[in-house]
């Protein structure tokens, strides 16, 4: 199809107007700083969500299966689940790839064509949304198993280890 | 009705753009999974802290002394008059921003007030509008606003955000360390309650008991005990292990942690193999418990508090010296601060190892040595029998404990030792190794399980360079030599990059370490098998 | 925040020394009162804020070292960011002072696909470098104004400044520095308007001394290049300042006292402000202590006893405890 050849024409351009509009999701006071993208390990956020972005549209542009996408969006939602953001806002970037997409091509793109690819696009909200779910549970999983792990609060329900109580604190 | 598109929905800029609002107008959000549970009252109690009650972060009302303005304002005073670091620091700042993308919690949130610079100025416009003629003259436009409760609050919050590991302080052009800001700041909370469960409950554990998790003395030794067992399963030999012993030549003080948790226990475990195969003589202490020190994530007389025990206990026990184990804040407190509570020491010998004869003159005046320095000695005279092979399943890489890095300065002595006991080592990135290493995400007190995605964004940066070697060299095995990092690792790990595990380096110089007597090994100390044994 | 009214007042007390000298013909108060005044206010100010600083002690020796420490051991020590003596401190403060060493730690340069790639912090290093020297040589080379014999090494600092011979309009040599401290000033305020995340920490306090300063600087470069005032008549002024006994030639000028009046606010101001940091950074503990906390003992003036949980009570509470499971106790 047409549309995929004038994608992969406007890359370049595509990617780095979805990773201007995701990091336009996060205070400006922060934003320049994570628009340095390159800093690998100095600014890790700003690294991984340009290099998740990338993958994104390069697989959109090959047409891959859907499965393709869960490690790319693994990496940006992993981070995302973590931060500041409500369910909403954490995957919500996908539509900001989806508009910068069709902002950028739907003057050259055929109507049929351009509908078609949007609405794949929405697929991946559908994905990443699951994505975040399957983060957020972890959170609560490793919190719960923490408190597992701290084997002196299983010792303390055994009476092996003791807490102050009040009586202790009466003397 | 319009319903909105989506990019409206959550674009907060492009779309509805409104003008940003000045760090001093915005208040704090308290969200879930962001602030520590509030202290206990009695656990305040038990320590003589003031204002003990059971609060909550979220409730409105804090509970606070009605004069706590005064009592803020006060010890604002008292602290610039007895600590230069806070009064210069308070004043010198020219806000370069040198420090701002250095702070691991800045780098993970992207949340402007964790920039260490405006982390410090949200208690600098408090002192600046108290203390200094042009705040008081020019009011918010001199930089300077009122303490309100709001301004309380968002001060709690910040400086229950900020791990007093010191990346930033590295590379300010002044030297200005927000550690030693926080640590000010979280002596003016303290004396108003204001104290996190996760850290007031080991305080007051760790008074009465000696150590933060509240082990009795009868449970240690028997912990001690299930250790043995699990080292005769795996050697074949039988260690009883010294306990509140008189007359030893040592005292061993290690991180309580060790003793109860996975994977510390592999450290507690390394170190009984490894005393008992030199044939040292030594002494656990079921009163010196605990070398690692919540009090110092309280206040400063709270830490001293905690640590008179450790001279104390090896004065009783009439010791030579003191060895101490692997933890990061401990060290920070033993080489920092130590000397200058409890000193002179007169009533210990200068550090000499009984085994090699090296005098440990750096230590000559505290008279307490590091594992890590006690190890590579032994190893570089040849004391030790290694079989390397033994650690071949790990790809190991290491991670520096902030306060062993920025606040003393041992670097060589754990890559000496992994090296000399494992084949595979790889370093991460230079920008994050060394002097310039990213905090775990969970000091000073900030590993409670309330606030699991804190943790997580600030571990984020060392997590990532974690990955790197993991995805370059395929390492599965992250060392370090720190209880906190023991306990706030391994679910980074699992969050960030499931396939590796995490260790201490002792539990490496035992698993790799020939011991007389032993039967053939065919399991490491976690009870998985060795290289080569997977059968048996 | 701010950025507006900072340049306001600078504005504000341009206009306010060109009325006094241009139109009110106060140039003995911008001439002679305001500079003395100044003057004094510097030093005593710079003292007492020194000694107030000073009088708050160092209780705990807590430097940040930034490399290997010294033990006994074999491992080589970083003396330099992690020195043990005192001579090892003096070269790391050196170091700090000259070289701005811990600003340029910041600013590893990468090599990625084959392209250097420098961080803004190395700009920020360089930046701050290009500011402070050239405003010390400027500093120094106007210390000709106030010694009646251009002492050599002011003659050589200037020749230096000027080696590339350059004549503007026909104007005296020009100086590199004067180029260079525009430059940089403008970087540095630049990058408090264009960078969002220093414009959110920005105060009115960290502009004004840009705007000051760069006030001086242009009121200074605009003197020697354009409207080429009279030297002699202002080394007339300033000697007879240095000397305690001032006049005031006729016919130098507004654009001189409002130069000079600039100069006056930044002595004034520099005692009250951040400014201050040029004296901090000698007495910084995390920079200037020696990192031989175990060695040597670190003595605090007000550390006072503390209460704490002694071995006896620890024993009252768990001797039964620890009877029973046969670890030795002191009393039976």
């Amino acid at each position: 199809m047409e549309i995929y050849d004038l994608l992969s024409k406007k890359r370049n351009s595509i990617i780095d107007k979805c990773f201007d509009l995701t990091i336009s999701t996060y205070p400006e006071q922060s934003r320049i700083f994570l628009r340095e993208r390159k800093r690998q390990f100095t600014n890790p956020v700003g690294y991984t969500l340009y290099h998740g972005i990338e993958r994104i549209i390069d697989k959109i542009i090959a047409q891959e299966s859907l499965e393709n996408f869960i490690p790319p969006l693994e990496e940006i939602i992993r981070v995302r689940a973590v931060q500041d953001f409500i369910p909403s806002e954490a995957v919500g970037f996908i539509f900001l790839i989806k508009e910068a997409i069709y902002s950028l091509i739907y003057k050259e793109a055929k109507y049929n064509e351009l509908m078609d690819l949007l609405s794949r696009i929405d697929s991946l909200a559908l994905l990443a949304f699951d994505i975040f779910m399957k983060y957020r549970e972890k959170i609560y999983d490793m919190k719960a198993r923490e408190l597992r792990d701290r084997t002196w609060w299983i010792l303390k329900k055994y009476n092996i280890i003791s807490e102050i109580d009040d009586s202790i604190l009466e003397k | 009705m319009r319903l909105p598109r989506p990019e409206e929905l959550i674009s907060t800029v492009n779309l509805k753009k409104t003008p940003p609002k000045w760090w001093m107008d915005l208040k704090a959000e308290f969200k879930p999974g962001f602030y520590c549970y509030g202290a206990k009252g009695k656990n305040l109690a038990y320590v003589d802290f003031p204002n003990a009650r059971d609060w909550s972060p979220t409730e409105e009302d804090w509970k606070l002394p009605e004069d706590w303005k005064r009592i803020v304002i006060e010890g604002i005073r008292q602290r610039i008059e007895r600590f230069r670091t806070f009064h210069i620091f308070m004043d010198i700042c020219v806000r370069c921003g040198a420090c701002a993308d250095k702070c691991h919690f800045f780098l993970g949130t992207g949340d402007p007030k964790n920039m260490p610079v405006l982390r410090a100025e949200l208690l600098r416009s408090v002192y600046r509008r108290y203390f200094t003629s042009g705040g008081k003259i020019f009011g918010r436009f001199g930089g300077a606003r009122d303490l309100e409760l709001d301004v309380l609050k968002e001060l709690w919050y910040y400086f229950y955000q900020c791990t007093e590991c010191r990346r930033c302080s590295l590379f300010c052009p002044y030297g200005i360390d927000t550690a030693e800001i926080t640590i000010m700041g979280r002596e003016l909370m303290n004396l108003l309650g204001l104290n996190t469960d996760w850290i007031s409950g080991p305080v007051a554990n760790c008074y009465r008991t000696g150590n933060h998790l509240g082990i009795e003395p009868h449970t240690m030794k028997s912990t001690l005990e299930f250790l043995c067992d699990d080292i005769e399963t795996i050697t074949g030999i039988r260690i009883d292990p010294p306990i509140n012993k008189k007359g030893a030549e040592i005292l061993w003080v290690e991180p309580s942690g060790d003793l109860f948790a996975v994977p510390g226990v592999y450290v507690a475990m390394g170190t009984l193999m490894l005393f008992h195969e030199i044939g040292l003589d030594y002494t656990w202490s079921t009163y010196a418990s605990e070398g690692g020190n919540f009090g110092y994530f309280t206040s400063l007389e709270m830490a001293k508090r905690l640590h008179s025990k450790i001279y104390e206990e090896a004065k009783r026990l009439k010791v030579k010296w003191i060895l101490g184990g692997e933890c990061g804040h401990m060290w920070r407190v033993w080489h920092q601060y130590h000397d200058t509570w409890f000193g002179p020491i007169d009533f210990l010998e200068e550090p000499v190892s009984p085994i090699t004869g090296t005098k440990f003159e750096h230590a000559k005046s505290t008279k307490i040595v590091h594992i890590s320095e006690f190890t590579a000695d032994l190893i570089r005279h040849g004391v030790l029998k290694f079989d390397k092979s033994r650690n071949d399943n790990f790809i190991v890489t290491f991670h520096d404990s902030c306060n062993v890095s920025r606040g003393m300065g041992m670097f060589e002595e754990p890559r000496y030792i992994i090296k000399s006991v494992c084949n595979h080592f790889y370093e991460m990135p230079d920008e994050t190794i060394r002097e310039q290493t990213f905090c775990c995400g969970g000091g000073s007190g900030l590993n409670a399980g309330e606030i699991m995605e804190l943790r997580m964004r600030g571990g984020f940066p060392r997590a990532n360079a974690v990955r790197y070697v993991h995805e370059k060299f395929g390492v599965n095995m992250l060392a370090c030599i720190c209880a906190i990092d023991r306990a706030q690792l391994p679910p980074l790990m699992e969050y960030w990059v499931p396939q590796v595990r995490v260790c201490g380096v002792t539990e490496l110089v035992a698993n790799a370490l020939i011991m007389k007597g032993e039967k053939e090994r065919t399991m490491n100390l976690r009870m998985e098998p060795l290289p080569g044994k997977e059968g048996q | 925040m701010g950025i507006v009214r900072a340049l306001l007042v600078v504005l504000g007390l341009i206009f306010l020394a060109y009325v006094g000298t241009g139109i009110l013909g106060l140039e003995s108060i911008f001439g002679v009162v305001f500079p003395y005044t100044a003057f004094v206010i510097f030093v005593v100010g710079f003292i007492y804020k020194v000694i107030k600083w000073g009088r708050s002690p160092v209780p705990y020796r807590i430097p940040t070292t930034a490399g290997q420490h010294y033990s006994s051991l074999w491992f080589k020590q970083n003396k330099i960011d992690n020195p043990s003596t005192g001579w090892g401190v003096a070269l790391r403060m050196f170091f700090e002072v000259f070289t701005f060493r811990s600003l340029f730690r910041n600013t590893k340069a990468e090599f990625l696909k084959g392209r250097l790639y420098i961080g803004s912090s190395k700009w920020l290093w360089f930046g701050a470098i290009a500011f402070h020297y050239s405003f010390l040589i400027i500093f120094l080379r106007h210390m000709r104004f106030f010694t009646p014999e251009t002492p050599w090494l002011i003659s050589g600092i200037e020749s230096i400044d000027s080696f590339l011979q350059i004549h503007i309009l026909g104007s005296p040599l020009f100086y590199i520095t004067n180029l260079v401290i525009v430059g940089a000033l403008l970087y540095l305020l630049g990058r408090r308007v264009f960078d969002a995340k220093l414009r959110y920490i920005s105060l009115p306090s960290d502009y004004f001394p840009l705007f000051l300063i760069l006030g001086i600087v242009i009121t200074g470069i605009l003197m020697r290049y354009f409207f080429k005032v009279d030297v002699t008549k202002v080394k007339e002024l300033t000697l007879s300042l240095t000397f305690l006994k001032p006049t005031v030639p006729e016919g130098i000028g507004s654009l001189f006292y409002i130069h000079f009046f600039l100069i006056s606010v930044l002595f004034a101001y520099f005692p009250f402000s951040k400014l201050m940091h040029m004296a901090g950074v000698f007495l910084s503990p995390t920079r200037n202590l020696a990192n031989n906390n175990r060695m040597k003992r670190h003595v605090n003036p007000w550390e006072y006893p503390v209460k704490h949980r002694h071995y006896e009570e620890y024993e009252d509470e768990f001797r039964d405890k620890m009877k029973k499971a046969g670890i030795p106790v002191e009393k039976e």
